[in-house]
């Protein structure tokens, strides 16, 4: 198990330093100075050069890469152009919002779309069954800024039952967990959708595969066979899913902290590209990218700790 | 359509291949069938509810809604397709290059691979498209598309390397050309346009997500997305838009979606495990 | 009937589909005491494991009894709910089945495995999971396993076939069931393997009295193992009788084509017969006896109505045959089953090898393939050793031309990789190999090309190795294209093709998928053909192929042997076949050859002990001689 641990470890530091040699190297990408491209309308010849200054453009492209990470590694993002303030402040004041609105889905996701699926494979071809496919599918195909204008508009104009604006007083939790409900239904509703399709996927194929019938000819019971034999099973390429899951759910943040108006990641990239200012989108994508390789990694380690196939790959039968 | 292919289809695959059709048609005939051109101002008459005259009402310019979106129909279709064209082409060529090639080829193109695939989906957009300009809308969806297919041909790729047939056409004397192209690629493509498919209403959503967001495409060009974020300003006075543009985002994109899925049935009767 | 531990009556198993139900089993009874071994053989399409099913009650959601009666221990099972039925599964009546790769829950440890259905039954409540534990530990090392305590901690996939095999008789053995239906247990192990777990399987019927129903396509196992035997084809009990009757007076014609198509050690025959034709469809059962169209003593009043079981002496046959009212041709003793001295024919003719002039086609002396394993960074950091598998090690390999020679040994143990090897479609890693006059490591690309025209190879999956999207005429022209040249007549030369594999030209637009698996191998042998090579490599050549269909692909290829003088490597686990097929044997073990030499020889005075438990291991279909 260790040796695997430390290959996905070593596997997951070399893309973080890929995203970072990307993300580093992309305003060079499109031809013409950077820092113009970059401020467009807002192109004056003093804020060109503090730009410059500021992300080393008149450096070569290597040197630029390499100061980059230097700073990284010291937590220095820069200071924004605009503002005079460290990115690594802006960045890590949204921060936590993104991340706890991200996860909080992530678990009502699981929660729900989990046991819908199960509920739809158990009984496969039913009106219970294809009610909850053609739902499932309804919901894949809902958009997070879809559903969370929907919720907006019911909340706010109909029925004025939970708060449909900001982030609430961060000092109660109660308030800030009644801010949190309609964004945390909107962004959820497409994976509940998926999930619910995806283990109704796994679990049908499961239950028809050779060994579920055998452990039936042992007489173990219904219950025993669907939770400690089949899910079990089908839960393994489930969880892995679950770390893409988490990228997915901060991409559709963007929008639902834009309708419901709380600061977080996807509001700070949206301004600052609306506002010319890329360092900060730089920074923010980063980010946004590194906790998604940190995801990818955790359920990959996860989906290996439930599956004892994963780990011992290469040795071959005793 | 033989009967069996028609059972497998089934009536929820065939009514939304009807619906796919006529939004299909919907875009091609838009000058046609829209009553009003979709930026045709119209200032005294803001913000109308449903009448005789504007059928869905009008937005806070005066425009028809219904034109627009109608007009709404086409530019999805025409920034989605092009997208995942391109990425189906690109996708393709890289998956072949590194599965069949392998060594520094493989290694490279896994490493690229690797790398856009680290953002998640819109994240990525919005990077590029910081640097790239809104021009490039349609190469962003691309590039943003481009690793699920490559991953999918490279793995299928080197798992066809080590098929029976593969080792027979090499036993017959076939070079390495022949086989790529004659053989493996023919068995590996087929999936993949199924795949495709699939991923035009994923688009459609990026697209119209990213024109909410303004970085999309530009107004007064009627992107859905772009009438929900206009519907979103404005939700006081007439929320009417949204349900609209809504409406119609939907249905183009589960048709399309539950269409795929009857031709997947279709042509692989194994995944016929999926009801609805 | 008192005594009886089951009774099956009139068994009726139908399948449901769309288009109305199709009975898979029609008929069928027999009934079983308690200590018995029952054999139910019959090829694929049969209705045995069907059968084996729906006794058990354990019959999939398309499935259903339609009709009559099983009986178990007076209690009548049809008709019971599953919560009933389960309560006699794994208690009264358990199942092993076929593969054990895939019949085990990945995922869940083996002592999870056995511990949980225990723990549901009666005998399991209000027990320590101690007492459990030990009572599990007890039954593993009595199937065998070593070191059980430790080891039943560990998962399905650490285990070789042949010990997970022997975890699912646990299993199904752990409550001391009566009755054990076994569902080809040994299909999927090798050769040595099958005989282990046949004897297991007996060892416990001798400990515990369990009964065992053992349902398999191989008539060796049936002879080796079962005291009565049910022959099945289409659906119906064709004949019953012990095993000793069976085997020694078959009286049904299939029983006796089933008999005459198995090549085995004990019997040496001129060529193999084939069965005509194929099983009747579930969709299109003629009214009257099944077999009629493919028997050779048809007469009209077989078509016309469907003959019950006869009693023949202590047999049942269900043919007109033995009825007084028959007219037709009676079976001899010598049709279609030759007498019992006919000359093998591997000594028919001369070995090529023992005449002086004849010259080498495969050269191979200290071949050499090892494989080493691709470490990951972490391994190479933390200093771990390498992993090299010798595949072929240092073997001597040689083959005269215009002979047959059989490279026999198990799986792993490199035979495949010297057949791949030879060809070049294996680099090898040391050593000299020369063939066809070639050293074919010399040769440059486009010398290599012409001589693997030369050279050619059958694969073990005949469908997975035609490219799946081209059709039949394609497939057997394309050899042309690559090598550039073009036949005269391609449409002729496609039929002359067919023709030398006995395969009709109605195949010529098909596509693989839509070939069954004998004519998948003919269609891949005709395409080996159209360069007209000399050399020949059959990988398992009846791999996967019912008794009779396999048999027409022996005879075909010891017929283009013969006529046209193609050298062959035979590359096969099945030492049946080797005596009726190859000139000379060579025995493969873990990468070396531990024997070789002319076939007869070989298979009367092995010398090396590997060979000899090989030759101990294969079931002649002949019935111990201390069998009732």
């Amino acid at each position: 198990m260790l040796s695997f641990v430390i290959q996905k470890l070593a596997s997951t530091v070399i893309v973080a330093i890929l995203v970072i040699t990307f993300l580093s190297l992309l305003v060079h990408f499109v031809p013409g100075d950077p820092a113009t491209i970059i401020l467009g309308p807002r192109a004056t010849p003093e804020l060109v050069a503090r730009v410059t200054t500021a992300m080393d453009l008149d450096k070569s492209p290597a040197m630029q890469t390499l100061s980059f990470f230097g700073r990284l590694l010291r937590g220095d993002l820069g200071t924004d152009v605009f503002t005079n303030r460290p990115i690594a402040t802006i960045v890590g004041q949204v921060l936590p919002h993104t991340v706890i609105l991200a996860l909080a889905s992530l678990l009502l996701a699981a929660l729900v779309g989990i046991p819908l699926g199960v509920l739809s494979a158990v009984r496969p071809g039913s009106w219970a069954d294809r009610i909850l496919s053609l739902v499932s599918v309804t919901m894949v195909t809902i958009p997070p800024y879809v559903s969370g204008l929907l919720l907006l508009m019911l909340f706010s104009g109909t029925l004025r039952w939970l708060p449909t604006f900001g982030l609430g007083n961060p000092g109660n939790p109660l308030d800030y967990l009644q801010h949190m409900l309609l964004p945390t239904i909107a962004l959820a509703l497409t994976w509940i959708g998926y999930l619910a399709r995806l283990v109704r996927g796994n679990l049908l194929e499961v239950l028809s595969q050779d060994h579920i019938r055998a452990a039936r000819a042992q007489g173990v019971s219904q219950r025993t066979l669907l939770y400690k034999y089949a899910l079990r099973n089908a839960l393994v390429p489930t969880v892995a899913i679950l770390g893409v899951a988490l990228g997915g759910l901060m991409a559709g943040a963007v929008f639902v902290e834009i309708i419901f108006s709380r600061p977080g990641l996807g509001t700070l990239i949206t301004e600052s590209i609306q506002g010319r200012n890329y360092p900060v989108v730089r920074a923010a994508t980063l980010a946004a990218a590194l906790l998604f390789v940190i995801a990818n990694f955790l359920a990959d380690i996860a989906n290996a700790a439930l599956d004892p196939r994963i780990q011992l790959g290469r040795k071959g039968a005793a | 359509m033989s009967g069996q292919a028609s059972a497998r289809l089934g009536t929820g695959g065939k009514v939304a291949a009807g619906v796919v059709v006529l939004i299909a048609l919907v875009a091609v005939f838009a000058p046609a069938i829209a009553p009003y051109p979709f930026d045709a101002q119209d200032i005294p008459n803001r913000l109308q509810g449903p009448s005789s005259e504007y059928l869905l009402g009008t937005d806070h310019f005066g425009r028809d809604l219904l034109s627009r979106v109608i007009y709404g129909t086409r530019i999805a279709l025409s920034t989605a397709l092009p997208a995942v064209g391109m990425a189906l082409l690109l996708g393709t060529l890289m998956g072949l290059a590194a599965g069949y090639l392998g060594g520094m080829v493989d290694s490279v193109t896994v490493l690229i691979l690797d790398t856009l695939q680290a953002f998640p989906g819109v994240i990525l957009a919005l990077a590029i498209l910081a640097v790239a300009g809104p021009s490039s809308l349609v190469y962003v969806l691309a590039v943003t598309f481009v690793p699920g297919y490559a991953r999918v041909i490279r793995a299928q790729v080197l798992s066809a390397r080590n098929q029976e047939y593969v080792q027979a056409e090499r036993n017959l004397g076939a070079g390495n050309f022949r086989i790529l192209f004659r053989h493996i690629l023919p068995n590996v493509v087929a999936p993949i346009i199924v795949l495709a498919a699939m991923d035009i209403p994923t688009v459609i959503t990026l697209e119209a997500g990213l024109s909410f967001l303004g970085l999309g495409v530009p107004p007064p060009a009627p992107s859905w997305g772009v009438m929900l974020s206009e519907g979103f300003q404005y939700m006081r006075q007439a929320p009417s838009q949204i349900l609209f543009a809504g409406a119609a985002l939907i249905v183009t994109t589960l048709s399309i979606t539950l269409f795929g899925e009857g031709l997947q049935r279709v042509l692989d009767p194994r995944s016929a495990k999926e009801s609805s | 009937m008192p005594g009886e531990l089951l009774s099956v009556r009139d068994l009726d198993v139908a399948y449901l589909t769309p288009a109305g139900p199709l009975h898979a089993v029609q008929g069928v009874s027999f009934s079983m005491e308690a200590g018995e071994v029952v054999g139910i053989v019959g090829e694929s399409g049969s209705g045995k494991s069907t059968l084996a099913s729906g006794v058990m009650g354990l019959l999939g959601p398309a499935a259903r009894i339609t009709g009559g009666s099983v009986s178990f221990r007076g209690d009548e099972l049809t008709g019971r709910s599953e919560d009933e039925l389960r309560e006699l599964w794994g208690k009264e009546i358990a199942m092993v089945f076929q593969d054990p790769g895939t019949s085990l829950n990945p995922v869940l440890s083996i002592e999870e495995q056995l511990l949980t259905p225990l723990r549901q039954r009666e005998e399991g409540r209000g027990k320590s999971r101690q007492e459990l534990r030990a009572h599990v530990t007890g039954m593993l090392e009595r199937v065998g396993m070593p070191d059980a305590e430790r080891r039943m901690r560990s998962y399905p996939h650490e285990f070789s076939g042949g010990m997970r095999q022997r975890v699912m008789i646990a299993l199904a053995l752990i409550s001391n069931p009566a009755l054990l239906i076994a569902d080809e247990p040994t299909s999927a192990l090798d050769v040595t393997l099958k005989k282990q777990i046949n004897d297991l399987l007996l060892g416990l019927r001798d400990e515990f009295g369990t009964s065992i129903l053992y349902i398999t396509h191989d008539l060796g196992t049936v002879a080796q193992v079962c005291d009565r035997v049910l022959v099945m084809y289409a659906g119906e009990i064709v004949e019953a009788g012990t095993a000793r009757e069976i085997f020694e007076t078959p009286r049904h014609p299939y029983t006796r084509a089933l008999l005459a198509a198995s090549p085995s050690a004990a019997r040496s025959v001129d060529t193999l017969v084939t069965i005509p034709g194929q099983v009747p469809g579930l969709a299109d059962m003629p009214r009257g006896c099944r077999f009629a169209d493919r028997c050779p003593f048809v007469e009209d009043m077989c078509r016309a109505s469907h003959p019950d079981l006869f009693p023949v002496g202590q047999q049942q046959v269900r043919c007109y045959i033995y009825t007084p009212e028959w007219t037709g041709r009676t079976p001899s003793d010598s049709d279609p089953r030759p007498a019992a001295q006919a000359e093998p024919a591997s000594s028919g003719t001369a070995s090529p090898g023992q005449d002086p002039d004849s010259s080498l086609i495969v050269e191979a002396n200290g071949l050499k393939v090892h494989f080493t394993e691709r470490r990951n960074v972490v391994d190479r950091l933390l200093g771990r050793p390498v992993h090299k598998v010798r595949a072929v090690d240092s073997v001597d390999f040689h083959v005269f031309e215009g002979e047959i020679v059989a490279v026999v040994g198990e799986s792993g143990s490199g035979k495949t990789t010297l057949g791949r090897t030879v060809l070049r479609l294996q680099e090898k890693t040391g050593g000299e190999l020369i063939v066809a006059g070639n050293d074919l490591a010399e040769l440059s690309r486009p010398m290599l090309r012409a001589a693997r025209a030369d050279m050619q190879m059958i694969f073990q999956d005949a469908v997975a190795s035609l490219s799946p999207r081209m059709r039949v005429r394609d497939l057997l022209l394309e050899p042309y294209t690559i090598h550039g040249r073009q036949p005269a007549n391609p449409d002729a030369r496609v039929e002359e093709l067919l023709e030398m594999v006995e395969l009709s030209t109605a195949h010529t637009g098909k596509y693989p998928h839509e070939l069954s698996g004998g004519q998948a191998r003919r269609v891949g042998i005709a395409r080996a053909l159209t360069l007209e090579p000399r050399l020949l490599i059959a990988d398992e050549p009846t791999a996967g192929l019912d008794v009779s269909v396999g048999a027409g692909i022996l005879n075909l290829l010891r017929d283009l042997n013969r006529s046209m003088g193609l050298s062959m490597v035979l590359i096969t686990h099945d030492m049946n076949i080797i005596r009726y097929m190859a000139h000379r044997v060579a025995v493969m073990q873990q990468g070396k050859i531990v024997e070789t030499g002319p076939t007869l020889e070989l298979m009367e005075n092995p010398e090396h002990p590997y060979t000899q438990e090989l030759l101990a291991a294969v079931s002649p279909p002949e019935v111990p001689q201390d069998a009732p």
